[in-house]
């Protein structure tokens, strides 16, 4: 039988997302003996885009059926690595929440390229000021976008990192024939099991690094909902699935609060507008959370979710 | 359907007796036809005759075809025969068209007039079984007062005038200007107590109650209707805010910067110019002559009845007190001297509006006892056609755009908007009728949605909130369900508002009717929902208002719990001797209990306690413990009245010296050992003890009164005994003024204090001694009594366990909460819920039976019915909802609850809703993060398409 | 494109009080500028942040929630 072939690639990304693929573990193994076949995937097999000695004039990456892409896009290579895996592949696959929605690198949509350059080869307390290079590094994009601002995207799987269930899953899915797979629309809540109380009170907040009340020896559906503790837990706006299939989730696992790195519920919804009503509508005042935007967007600055502030 | 109102109506005569009463109405004709009238005010508009607006009290005009206001029920014109051109000249007795004019009937565009009919009064004959009497009461008229130059100067105005100048729809828009030159006024002064409190000029001598109130109201509203600001001043004789939450606005007021000047103004001269006011008057602190300048003097009249309420009691043969309101006894508030006929509402006496609506509902408990046999057999009921299965159909719109005659039509280009509409999607017809309301259109409408196989209608007219059920009901009987239907309110909303500009109105009638057929094809049949009402009550404490509801529910029909925590009925009443109007309290108790406890439809278990609470509305289930043992009950509604009491006071000696009473020990002192008083050396009353305090800012109501009761018996007992009162405010509110007017001829004496100037007691070897500040001496005063009186607060009971339970709310003082101040004073927010008595806030036990009968009256309106309908649009829990709950806490209504569910073995939470306790708000739609709940016809969804097709071509 | 565009305010209006108000403001025939598309909610605590972000989003100039 023949395998199917997939092309990875790594963009504006930390590798995360690949050692995850790595985690899928036995299943992969399986798969990679009679069904999958990484035909690409810089991160583990070396690969020269421009042929062996760089004769060739054109990026080029091998066609394959699945094409799966991490990281957002922040510069000039990663748009042109990304326009040809959409155009080698027949279904791309956005992996990690920096491709689906930007990620932690997203941040810096806060600023622009010249407040960062400043910032970073100048300003810093721990930079020696250096002049920012100019050769040898691709031009930087006006921002850092997810990839379905560039190119169509045929799956999300979210996460920092996506969890090996939902990849396996993808990929299982694929297998079978299907065209379609999507994570669950619900929110980290839903694989919660901490108790629900009220939430009346919320108006005194403790800071994430203070601890919240539990009982070490006992399970986590007998700790109260962080929430309710005073934290402000990203779970009711964080797409489920970080503890995988059936698991809870694993920063309320750790007894620390949700810090919402599966992205958005649902494409489309507003984290930062659904937290601040919901909150608002419990009597919490939205001017107590310093840097809200980049709290609450944290791992979703993409989609012009956020953006430099207009100065007047 | 089930209230015949008859309008210009009046009493003539009445026969019969309780239960069978014939009574002779009078009914003038309005000339206009009431069922052709669609209130589009063309009669008002060409109508040529002015005439002074009585409802702006004269200061404007209006037409001789008019309504009153713009809230009028019903909402019909009517012409006035006395000043109407057409009928002053002649009508159209005689030779046809002697009566010029005939505008109205020219330019209606409904044919509504038709001025050669034959008007006469109608005189009706009405069989019933019950008369309640609500002719309200009439503002004091200053005239006779020369003092305040009421009818001399244009910058004098009664209150009522002030408060029309103040309204939106008043004569200045709401743009405050004086009379005399339409300036702006920056400094006015209230003057209190004009034709209250006062039998010199008038012979009103019982307190308006309502004034101080009204006079704070206006003076902290004024700025909003001004520019910059203004100067306040009130001129008061005591502030009576002895109302729930008033003595905080009071203080409210004062932190604004409002002056309270305890002093009357003696003289009023003209201001400069024929402007404003020069008044005079002795300052309060120096008690040194002051002359101030005001640009405008307001003056806080008082209520009375009218002559032809006084008539009406002639007619009717009921009982007025010396002030002409209706007699009434403190046990059976709404009752008159004759059996059958009810009386609420300042007919009684003057009273805020929550007292009034809770008399009103009290009037209808005691009217209804006499009938409740008899219930539900002249109510009607519509039926309707089996209703069709629309579901999975893709939308077929109907649109009918309404012209009004041509209150639409005359400015936005109706047949432009029909074209228009036709390219909508899903549209499938469009119409356009003149008048989409009248009878017969509807019956067109019926035969359109068959004809054209219409799942979806939208009607483009004019307002929901009041066309809404015609149209539903005309669905309804075409077999659609009712909620496929949606307007776009192109008249009051388009036509009406922007007459000017044809082009623009059509523009956005475009835009109102793409977003209703949006949403319309978006509209789902909704579910008719319902309860089964267990028709029976939970009283909830049985102290007096608890026992009054309690007999009050069971003599309408209803099986009834009543609980009591103690071992014997009463609860505070055993402590008191009287009502303020003298009546004996103990015997009307010991009557009241033995009726309650003989009553074959009341269970009472004492030692009681409830437990839990589950279910709503209709359909309640808790477990009770009585002496220890546990039982399950189930009830429909519930009315708590469990009550408060007197403040045990922590300073002024109390409970280290054996002299320092409480008001309620005092009571018992003097029955006890009466001829001590003979002995005694004096008494002292400290008022407000524990009560308009920081901790505690609110007035107890009924400590004044009481003085005053305690103050006069000494008197009376020991004519020589000095007796002193160290007040703030005297609240003698209403006819309780001769209280404290007989006590002051009865020689007691009354010195006031401030906080910051409290009454020190102390000992001086065996003697008491009472040091105060004589506040017109400005010296200190000691007294050495042999009685001090403290007239303590009183504090609600502990209100946590219920408020667990029903989830009801509690005010910052710990009184339970009512639905709303005003207009529903003993609902409480959770349906089904009612409260009464001391729970609500500090009351005399007249006003406890009347709350308690009220919540009675209130009770029924559930418990009538076997199945309670309730409206469909509710909150419903879609599939994204995870359960995280953070709405649960903002539903005001209490009808979202957790529960768990199982999937693969997986635990997951989400929130249920309750139908009979959500009221569709839709605060749990605006704060659900996730859209794990809507509201049926107004989800998210339904209200971004409207968004969308509002900004379609922007 | 026109010169001159009219602004357009998307308006939540509570059906209990400023829905009601509006419709008596038409019984006293107030004249207002026509630039206003009201949206009837039951509350206005029933209006979703989203929504008002939406339409600012989408091109209204202003959204008003009355209630």
């Amino acid at each position: 039988m023949t395998k199917v072939t997939v092309a990875e690639e790594w963009l504006n990304a930390c590798a995360g997302c690949e050692i995850a693929i790595l985690n899928v573990g036995d299943v992969l193994v399986d798969l990679l003996v009679n069904n999958l076949d990484f035909v690409h995937i810089p991160v583990i097999l070396d690969k020269k885009y421009f042929g062996q000695t760089g004769e060739e004039e054109h990026l080029s990456i091998p066609e394959a059926v699945v094409g799966i892409v991490s990281g957002g896009v922040r510069n000039e290579e990663h748009k042109e690595v990304l326009l040809e895996m959409r155009k080698k592949c027949q279904i791309l696959i956005a992996l990690g929440t920096c491709a689906t929605d930007g990620g932690i690198p997203a941040m810096i949509n806060m600023y622009s390229d010249e407040e960062l350059k400043q910032f970073y080869y100048k300003d810093s307390l721990t930079t020696d000021p250096a002049e920012y290079p100019t050769e040898h590094i691709p031009p930087l994009l006006d921002q850092c976008y997810a990839l379905d601002e560039l190119v169509k995207v045929d799956l999300y799987l979210p996460g920092c990192p996506p969890h090996p269930d939902w990849i396996a899953g993808a990929v299982l899915a694929l297998l079978e024939g299907k065209t379609e797979y999507r994570m669950p629309e619900k929110s980290v809540c839903d694989s919660c099991p901490t108790i629900r109380e009220s939430k009346k009170g919320l108006a005194d907040i403790k800071r994430m690094l203070s601890a919240p009340e539990f009982d070490p020896e006992k399970p986590l559906d007998e700790m109260r909902c962080l929430l309710e503790q005073g934290f402000l837990c990203l779970g009711p706006v964080t797409g489920v699935g970080c503890g995988g299939h059936k698991g809870a989730p694993r920063c309320i696992s750790a007894r620390v609060p949700c810090r919402g790195c599966y992205g958005p519920v649902r494409k489309g919804a507003k984290p930062l507008v659904d937290y601040m009503g919901a909150l608002a509508s419990v009597g919490f005042d939205p001017n107590k959370m310093p840097d809200r935007r980049g709290y609450l967007a944290r791992f979703s600055g993409a989609h012009g979710t956020l953006k430099r502030p207009v100065r007047r | 359907m089930n209230i015949e109102l008859l309008t210009l109506a009046e009493v003539e005569g009445i026969s019969g007796r309780e239960g069978n009463f014939n009574v002779k109405v009078r009914q003038k004709s309005r000339i206009i036809d009431m069922d052709k009238c669609i209130a589009c005010n063309l009669c008002a508009e060409k109508c040529p005759k002015k005439v002074p607006d009585e409802f702006n009290e004269g200061l404007d005009k209006r037409k001789s075809a008019y309504i009153k206001y713009g809230q009028t029920v019903p909402l019909k014109y009517a012409i006035e025969k006395e000043t109407c051109i057409f009928f002053v000249k002649g009508g159209n007795k005689g030779k046809k068209g002697k009566g010029k004019c005939r505008a109205c009937e020219k330019y209606c565009p409904t044919g509504a007039i038709d001025l050669d009919q034959d008007f006469q009064d109608e005189i009706k004959e009405i069989s019933v079984g019950s008369v309640i009497l609500t002719p309200g009461f009439k503002p004091f008229d200053p005239s006779a007062f020369d003092t305040y130059a009421y009818t001399q100067f244009k910058d004098v105005v009664t209150s009522m005038e002030y408060e029309r100048l103040l309204s939106s729809n008043g004569p200045c828009m709401g743009h405050l200007t004086r009379p005399s030159d339409g300036q702006e006024p920056k400094k006015i002064a209230w003057l209190q107590c004009v034709g209250s409190r006062n039998i010199n000029k008038c012979d009103n001598g019982y307190c308006s109650s309502v004034c101080c109130m009204y006079a704070i109201k206006q003076s902290m509203v004024t700025a909003e209707h001004t520019t910059g600001d203004t100067d306040q001043a009130i001129f008061y004789m005591d502030i009576r805010t002895h109302g729930k939450e008033f003595d905080k606005y009071f203080e409210q007021a004062k932190e604004n910067g409002v002056r309270f000047v305890q002093s009357r103004i003696h003289t009023v001269y003209p201001g400069q110019d024929g402007c404003g006011v020069k008044v005079e008057y002795f300052n309060d602190q120096t008690g040194e002559r002051v002359k101030e300048e005001f640009d405008l003097l307001v003056l806080s009249v008082g209520l009375e009845n009218s002559k032809s309420s006084v008539d009406l009691a002639e007619v009717l043969g009921v009982e007025l007190d010396k002030y002409k309101f209706a007699e009434s006894s403190s046990f059976a508030p709404s009752a008159t001297n004759v059996p059958g006929i009810y009386a609420s509402g300042c007919y009684q006496g003057p009273k805020d509006i929550p007292q009034s609506v809770t008399d009103a509902s009290c009037a209808a408990a005691s009217a209804s006892i006499s009938l409740s046999s008899q219930r539900g057999t002249l109510t009607q009921e519509r039926t309707f056609p089996p209703e069709k299965e629309v579901a999975g159909e893709e939308p077929r719109v109907g649109v009918f755009v309404c012209s009004c005659g041509i209150n639409i039509a005359g400015t936005i280009d109706v047949n432009e908007l029909v074209e228009y509409s036709k390219s909508l999607p899903n549209v499938v017809m469009v119409e356009n009728n003149l008048f989409s309301c009248s009878q017969d259109t509807q019956v067109m409408l019926k035969d359109k949605i068959q004809e054209h196989n219409l799942n979806r209608v939208v009607v483009a007219a004019c307002t929901p909130r009041t066309h809404e059920p015609l149209f539903r009901e005309t669905m309804k009987d075409a077999g659609l369900n009712e909620y496929l239907f949606e307007m776009a309110n192109i008249r009051n909303q388009n036509s009406w508002v922007h007459g000017k500009e044809p082009e623009k109105a059509l523009d956005k009638a475009r835009d109102q009717v793409r977003m209703a057929v949006v949403k319309a094809s978006m509209l789902q049949p909704l579910e008719h929902l319902s309860v089964n009402v267990n028709q029976s009550a939970l009283v909830v404490g049985g102290g007096l208002s608890g026992m009054v509801s309690a007999l009050g529910l069971a003599d309408q029909g209803y099986e009834t719990i009543l609980l009591e925590k103690a071992d014997k009925l009463g609860g505070n009443a055993w402590n008191l001797a009287s009502t303020w109007r003298g009546e004996q309290i103990k015997p009307y108790l010991e009557d009241l209990i033995s009726r309650v406890e003989n009553h074959s439809s009341i269970k009472v278990y004492k030692n009681a306690q409830l437990k839990t609470n589950k279910g709503a509305v209709g359909d309640f289930v808790s477990e009770i413990e009585v002496n220890g043992e546990k039982k399950a009950i189930k009830y429909g509604i519930a009315v708590v009245c469990t009550g408060g009491q007197e403040h045990k006071p922590q300073e002024y000696l109390y409970g280290q010296d054996e002299r320092v009473f409480t008001h309620l020990e005092f009571d018992r002192e003097m029955s006890e050992h009466a001829p001590a008083l003979d002995k005694a050396k004096g008494a002292v009353f400290i008022q407000c003890v524990g009560s308009r305090e920081p901790d505690r800012p609110y007035c107890s109501r009924v400590c004044c009164t009481h003085t005053m009761h305690s103050a006069i018996k000494l008197k009376k007992a020991n004519p020589k005994m000095p007796v002193y009162v160290l007040y703030r405010d005297i609240r003698t509110y209403g006819a309780r003024e001769d209280l404290y007017k007989e006590a002051r001829e009865l020689g007691v004496v009354f010195i006031q204090y401030d906080l910051d100037n409290k009454p020190r007691v102390s000992k001086d070897g065996d003697d008491l001694v009472v040091m105060a500040r004589d506040h017109i001496l400005y010296r200190d005063v000691e007294i050495r009594p042999s009685y001090l009186v403290l007239a303590s607060a009183v504090v609600p009971t502990e209100h946590k366990n219920l408020v667990e339970l029903y989830k009801c709310g509690l005010n910052s003082e710990g009184f339970l909460q009512e639905a709303h101040a005003k207009l529903r004073p003993v609902d409480m927010s959770v349906d089904g819920m009612f409260l009464a008595g001391l729970c609500h806030y500090p009351k005399p036990v007249d006003e406890c039976i009347a709350q308690a009968q009220a919540a009675v009256s209130r009770a029924s309106t559930i418990l009538s019915r076997s199945v309670m309908p309730l409206d469909s649009i509710k909150s419903f829990v879609t599939e994204n909802c995870d359960g995280c709950a953070i709405c649960v806490d903002t539903c005001p209504y209490g009808a979202i609850g957790l529960t768990d569910y199982d999937v693969e073995g997986v635990q997951h939470k989400k929130i249920e809703t309750n139908k009979a306790l959500c009221k569709g708000c839709g605060i749990c739609e605006a704060t659900c993060p996730k859209q794990g709940v809507f509201v049926h016809g107004f989800t998210n969804e339904q209200l971004r398409a409207q968004v969308h097709a509002a900004l379609e071509n922007v | 494109m026109a010169e001159h565009k009219e602004p357009v305010i998307v308006g939540f209006l509570c059906n209990w009080c400023a829905y009601a108000g509006a419709d008596l403001a038409g019984v006293s025939r107030l004249q207002y500028p026509p630039n206003m598309r009201a949206i009837r909610v039951m509350c206005s605590g029933m209006v979703h942040p989203n929504l008002v972000v939406e339409a600012l989003e989408k091109g209204a100039d202003g959204v008003l929630v009355l209630g």
